[in-house]
């Protein structure tokens, strides 16, 4: 569960978000809609603990989240390039989140081992831990991360445009594993992305955004349809541009 | 060979290509070679047995203690500070930052002389705190550490002029992931920020070196030169010189030459090294499977 309550954020003089309010419901998959600067991401890296917003407040799980560093707040992110840490393999990318615990909480090396190939298994990664990252191509690069994300027992997942950087093949692939996998651990799932397409096709749950306010919140699951209407707006915003608050 | 992509070929013709290789050979030779040689071969003049006694002198070997003592502590102390300033201006944003890589180019850009100067004018007798050192008996003008201010401040640039622009190049979003996982400042900086910053660093800290231990201007003015106490291996080689006594200066240049050409030779494999990994990395890349 998920609580955010009047979140606030400037960068210098652009109001990223505008007094933001929304609630998640556990087990839910989010899609963030809107165009590029309507502060889907800084959103998303405010509920990762990235970003401090300048008001409002956090909940997760129904405690309050707002002077938890990012390192304690158990939020799976991906990063849109992945930021994989490329001078290690695979299989220390994915087992990183493990072996820097304290070492009372620390799993012992063998049951690292068996839960870093249970991870490869779900990504479809079987036999890829030797390689590094320089050898992986992008929809492999993408799963590392997902895989990476999850090894820690994640209460949330935040993925941040996951498929924007692969080609449309891997990225249809792609989609259909997440929302495999999404289904299969049922983790509170939130996604940014800016093709209306993508978000049917992955959410029950449609947020669109647009200047830092949400203009309208589908719920597909309850049955709602996601207005056409709504997508064309969208889909008019979302003219491809590089330009973004950072 | 037109296909071929490392081809440098672009038509001239070849008496111009010798003219050129000719000239550029000729000003190596004579700027570079030439004054090498001259170092090796008067170092050698008087034979090996007088090379090595004037090494051996209780003056030499107080010069090449010194300047090994002050490179053993500068050089960690810049390497310090070097990855502390690249950290913050490279991960943070604060008012100032700016001037702040300014400042830290600064000592490149002033003469060497001036930056030993002004420590005297603040440290010596008729310094400004030249009275409160002298009625607490502290020596820092014609004393070791005024010669590790000198040498600390002409060699601040190096290590941190190597980090800020690969870390800025590199970005924090790996750092970001790291943190998101759980891991902490230390952790961070150990397993990702560390290895990946590692030979730059290795670069940064030789080039350091180097200065450190050649480094004779802003030494020189805070010296004092007293033999066997203050005069490092540059001033050393500068007394033999104007006292005549050819083959020890040379003998001592001889030494502090080696230590430059290790100091090239490492720099050479580190790059050499870079190529490498590069040409590996792309390799790589392109034989992986989809």
């Amino acid at each position: 569960m998920i609580k955010l309550s009047g979140i606030a954020k400037t960068f210098g003089s652009t109001h990223v978000l505008n007094g933001l309010d929304l609630a998640v419901e556990p087990g839910r998959f989010v899609a963030l809609l809107g165009p590029s600067g309507s502060g889907k991401s800084t959103l998303l890296r405010i509920i990762a603990g990235l970003d401090t917003p300048d008001s409002g407040t956090i909940a997760i799980d129904g405690s309050p989240a707002d002077n938890l560093p990012a390192g304690r707040r158990r939020t799976g992110f991906v990063f849109q390039n992945y930021a994989l840490f490329e001078h290690m393999t695979v299989f220390e990318n994915i087992a990183f989140g493990l072996r820097i615990r304290p070492w009372r909480q620390r799993l012992p090396a063998d049951a690292i081992k068996a839960r870093v190939a249970e991870l490869l298994y779900l990504v479809r990664l079987d036999g890829l831990g030797p390689r590094v990252p320089g050898q992986l191509s992008g929809g492999q690069r993408q799963r590392v991360a997902l895989a990476r994300a999850l090894a820690v027992d994640p209460r949330i997942l935040l993925l941040d445009e996951p498929f924007a950087a692969l080609d449309r093949e891997v990225r249809h692939e792609l989609r259909e594993r997440v929302k495999e996998i999404q289904a299969e651990l049922r983790i509170t799932t939130m996604f940014v992305t800016h093709d209306p397409d993508e978000a049917t096709a992955l959410a029950d749950r449609i947020v669109v955004m647009n200047r830092g306010r949400i203009e309208s919140d589908t719920d597909t699951l309850a049955g709602a349809a996601f207005d056409g209407r709504e997508r064309d707006a969208v889909a008019a915003a979302a003219t491809p541009s590089t330009w973004s608050v950072f | 060979m037109a296909s071929d992509p490392h081809s440098r070929d672009i038509g001239e013709p070849w008496l111009l290509r010798l003219v050129l290789v000719a000239g550029a050979g000729a000003v190596i030779t004579l700027m570079l070679v030439l004054p090498l040689a001259v170092v090796f071969a008067e170092a050698f003049a008087k034979g090996v047995g007088y090379l090595l006694s004037t090494l051996s002198t209780p003056d030499s070997l107080a010069a090449i203690r010194l300047t090994l003592v002050i490179a053993a502590i500068v050089v960690p102390a810049n390497t310090v500070f070097g990855v502390a300033a690249a950290w913050c201006i490279t991960r943070y944003q604060f008012p100032g930052r700016h001037v702040l890589v300014s400042l830290i180019g600064l000592p490149f850009s002033v003469s060497p002389v001036i930056s030993g100067m002004v420590y005297v004018l603040l440290f010596g007798l008729g310094g400004w705190l030249g009275p409160f050192l002298q009625a607490h008996d502290i020596k820092i003008i014609f004393a070791l550490p005024g010669l590790l201010l000198a040498t600390g401040f002409v060699t601040l640039p190096f290590v941190a002029g190597q980090l800020i622009p690969l870390m800025q190049a590199q970005g924090i979003e790996q750092e970001q992931a790291a943190l998101t996982l759980g891991a902490s400042g230390w952790q961070i900086f150990f397993r990702i920020t560390l290895p990946r910053i590692r030979w730059a660093l290795l670069y940064g800290v030789l080039l350091c070196n180097a200065r450190a231990m050649g480094e004779f201007g802003a030494v020189s003015v805070v010296s004092g030169h007293i033999r066997g106490v203050t005069n490092t291996m540059p001033l050393h080689i500068e007394i033999l010189y104007s006292e005549y006594d050819l083959a020890a200066a040379f003998g001592v240049a001889l030494l502090l030459s080696c230590m430059a050409l290790l100091t090239m030779a490492a720099k050479a494999f580190l790059d050499w090294r870079d190529h490498r990994q590069f040409a590996l990395g792309a390799q790589a890349a392109l034989v992986a499977p989809l």
